[in-house]
């Protein structure tokens, strides 16, 4: 389950192609709720409780907050 | 070989401290051969006009040409660089480029110039330059540098959309490359894209949405407005063109709603879609303000390039230069391996706006496009606006990026540099726009 006290996370491995899969198998084990595996970025998106826990997962470059984009209204001059 | 500056160019060139001189030759003219060259047949045509054999590395231990042998022979043919040194006269020389005309042997021939080390002078005017700079750095005052000055807000030339073309195509000489974008594909990653737009009839476009409960369908104007600068069609029905490269492969990945928010899972997947689509190049006009750079997007980027794509990023809008606000360069754009675009103006100036380079590796800005009143398309009804932004900047970049891919077959790292190359550097400091004005290839 997927609690909201969960933080939103992006995963980057260095691992390649299918191999992202597996480290996302891992990351899974580890606590990770795996959203999106991305294996031409060789990033996975999730939601995790400990972060910090899947830092140490075999393969893990960086595990960061994911994020938010925001543009300003449809009707502003400056894009 | 000079060219002279043409009406309609932004200059880079300030009101000159150094007095041009007339060049000091030899007597002897520099003839340039075309790539595809017939060493054969260039060997016989230049000894003929010299009238005597001309010299040859090949003929010397290592290359160590001794240059009395080529003063008294006919010159020097250097077959490796395509070059040769001549001795003949001036009608000697005309007959060559004569020959070239027909044969497309010789590419150019040039009066061989002699060179002196430079005198001391211009070392100490450039360490005094280099100082008013860094004093206004450091003091927030845009100071004026001795000589360069009052030009660096007054700028030689103005430009405006006419009924042909907008401002920016023309700035960055879109309107006369030979390019069109033909064979390549370009990803705009941003708020989708108005699929019925008529001015996009008949083009290829490949679309996914990668926000959760919305089509592609733009619901905001800002990615149709992307997607026509990077590749807007050449002749649109009733109004101005406002395209860069007319014929790419269009690719539009929906990573930003309708509200225009996003995420960085949404556009990640938007990358990785686009690497899988085999894009050349991809644009993305979004940004968070977020100094630090990201590890994911450094590899996203690093993954494109080795992919053959290049990634360029809006530089950010979080500047507000009248009050003393340089903003600076957030994620994405930040990564080293992403190209950060900066915004200037139909003056040639930065744009109020421009987000000023991040300290942090891969936090500078790259290149500058045109930004501020930028006419493009948009949304229905409306169809067409004018809005500015880093995000308007970016697309021109991506559009020249795939002309550039077009012409030379560059990719990736390649590509990069070409555009670094090509751009015309502008009278800004090099924090706010990179190495220049991005430029279309003639």
């Amino acid at each position: 389950m997927i609690w909201l006290s969960m933080t939103r996370v992006i995963v980057t491995v260095d691992a390649e192609g299918a191999a992202v899969d597996e480290v996302a198998l891992t990351l899974s084990d580890r606590g990770l709720h795996v959203d999106q595996v991305m294996e031409a970025t060789g990033t996975i998106s999730g939601w995790a409780d400990d972060p910090d826990a899947l830092r140490s997962v075999p393969g893990v470059v960086a595990v960061e907050e994911e994020r938010d984009f925001q543009l300003p209204p449809p009707d502003s001059p400056l894009q | 070989m000079i060219s002279a500056e043409s009406a309609g160019e932004i200059s880079s060139g300030r009101e000159s401290m150094v007095q041009e001189e007339p060049a000091e030759t030899t007597g002897r003219y520099i003839v340039t051969l075309r790539e595809d060259h017939d060493g054969d047949r260039d060997l016989s045509a230049l000894r003929t006009v010299a009238g005597a054999d001309l010299v040859r590395p090949e003929d010397f231990d290592e290359s160590e040409i001794d240059m009395a042998e080529v003063d008294s022979a006919g010159g020097l043919y250097l077959s490796e660089l395509g070059i040769a040194v001549v001795n003949t006269d001036p009608a000697g020389a005309r007959s060559l480029l004569a020959q070239g005309a027909e044969e497309s042997q010789v590419l150019a021939v040039e009066p061989e110039r002699v060179h002196h080390i430079r005198g001391g002078a211009d070392y100490v005017r450039g360490y005094r330059e280099g100082v008013h700079d860094l004093a206004g750095r450091i003091t927030g005052e845009e100071s004026a540098t001795a000589g360069g000055g009052g030009s660096s807000s007054q700028p030689r030339v103005r430009f405006v959309d006419t009924a042909d073309w907008t401002w920016g195509l023309e700035a960055t000489r879109a309107v006369t490359s030979p390019s069109s974008g033909a064979g390549t594909r370009v990803a705009v990653l941003d708020t989708g894209f108005t699929t019925g737009h008529p001015d996009f009839a008949g083009r290829s476009v490949v679309t996914h949405s990668f926000i959760q409960g919305e089509t592609v369908e733009d619901g905001h104007g800002h990615g149709t407005h992307c997607i026509g600068t990077a590749c807007g069609p050449k002749n649109p029905t009733g109004v101005r063109r406002y395209g860069v490269a007319y014929q790419a492969d269009i690719f539009a990945g929906k990573v930003l709603s309708n509200a225009g928010s996003g995420t960085d899972a949404g556009i990640l997947a938007g990358i990785a879609w686009a690497l899988t689509k085999r894009a050349h190049v991809i644009s993305m006009s979004l940004g968070a303000n977020v100094q630090q750079v990201s590890a994911a997007y450094t590899q996203a980027g690093r993954r494109a390039l080795v992919r053959g794509a290049l990634i360029v990023a809006a530089a950010g809008n979080n500047a507000n230069r009248s009050l003393g606000n340089f903003g600076f360069v957030g994620i994405p754009a930040n990564a080293p391996t992403i190209m950060a675009v900066g915004a200037i103006d139909a003056n040639g100036g930065i744009a109020f706006f421009s987000a000023r380079s991040n300290p942090v590796r891969g936090g500078q800005v790259d290149l500058a496009g045109p930004g501020v009143g930028v006419f493009s398309s948009w949304k229905e009804p409306e169809r067409h606006r004018s809005i500015s932004g880093t995000s308007m900047a970016t697309p021109h970049a991506a559009g020249i990026a795939a002309l550039w891919a077009q012409q030379t077959r560059r990719r990736g790292w390649d590509l990069w540099a070409t555009l670094a190359a090509e751009s015309t550097r502008l009278q800004l400091p090099s924090v706010d726009v990179g190495g220049g004005l991005v430029i279309a290839p003639q």
